[in-house]
């Protein structure tokens, strides 16, 4: 997903921000998917401007989902 | 006169078949009566169990008692406690899951609606509401603790590890989007 994630970032950059993180490295970050309630990787979860969850995704997604949910957060 | 005899004597012997006649209608149509109440009561009390919608829903939910939920919970069946992040703090089922039923909604799309999912609140109030959720986002087998955890004997959990808090925004200045991955 690596690729079309950073397509994405360059696109939606100034709009939306993108947190990426990786959970074997980032000591915080499985247990922050787990209070997103993450069952597996990936997982894309989005928050709108006030902080709340509107969307998650969990599995390898085609790019037009991952567009769809980001639109919505305009 | 003989005439007027036969035809007096004719209606004596015509009235009891009359009333032989319509006393049997009048079985028939009491009977014919309770058939059709007691059809009408089958099709009202045998329709859920052939293949309606409420049917349906009742295949894809099972109420469970404590002793069921510990059995699927050490058996690696998804644990969702729907109370709030606050009341799971103090003290949940083992290994559960934190999803307070407010967003259960939005938590539970993205799960695989084919796994199995055993759901408990307190009381089974909330978990209800958090069954129709799951119901009507298609999930297939819903275990559903209806006693709720005012109902568990069993071992506890404190603390808010596994929680997913009530959606516990980092700080955000804008939208964002997430991706949780792993590189294995």
């Amino acid at each position: 997903m690596a690729p079309v994630v950073d397509r994405l970032k360059g696109e939606y950059d100034g709009r939306v921000e993108f947190r990426l993180i990786n959970v074997d490295t980032d000591p915080q970050g499985e247990q922050l998917a787990q209070q997103f309630g993450a069952p597996g990787w990936p997982t894309f979860v989005f928050l709108d401007a006030t902080g709340a969850r509107v969307n998650q995704i969990v599995g390898a997604t085609p790019e037009s989902n991952l567009r769809t949910a980001l639109d919505a957060l305009d | 006169m003989s005439k007027k005899k036969s035809a007096s004597a004719k209606k004596p012997a015509q009235k009891p078949a009359k009333g032989n006649t319509s006393a049997s209608r009048s079985k028939l149509y009491i009977w014919i009566g309770v058939a059709v109440i007691v059809v009408a009561v089958a099709i009202l009390v045998l329709r859920p169990a052939a293949g309606g919608v409420d049917n349906i829903d009742s295949a894809k939910v099972e109420n469970i008692d404590a002793t069921k939920l510990e059995e699927l919970a050490n058996g690696g069946v998804r644990v969702v406690d729907v109370r709030s992040a606050g009341e799971y703090a103090q003290a949940h089922v083992p290994g559960a899951l934190n999803v307070p039923y407010t967003e259960i909604g939005v938590v539970a799309a993205s799960w695989n609606r084919d796994e199995p999912i055993a759901v408990y609140c307190l009381t089974g109030a909330r978990s209800s509401s958090a069954v129709q959720t799951l119901t009507s986002l298609g999930f297939t087998k819903i275990y559903h603790f209806d006693a709720g955890f005012q109902a568990w004997r069993g071992p506890v959990e404190e603390g808010s590890g596994t929680a997913v808090s009530e959606i516990a925004p980092p700080k955000v200045s804008g939208p964002v989007m997430y991706e949780f991955y792993s590189d294995g």
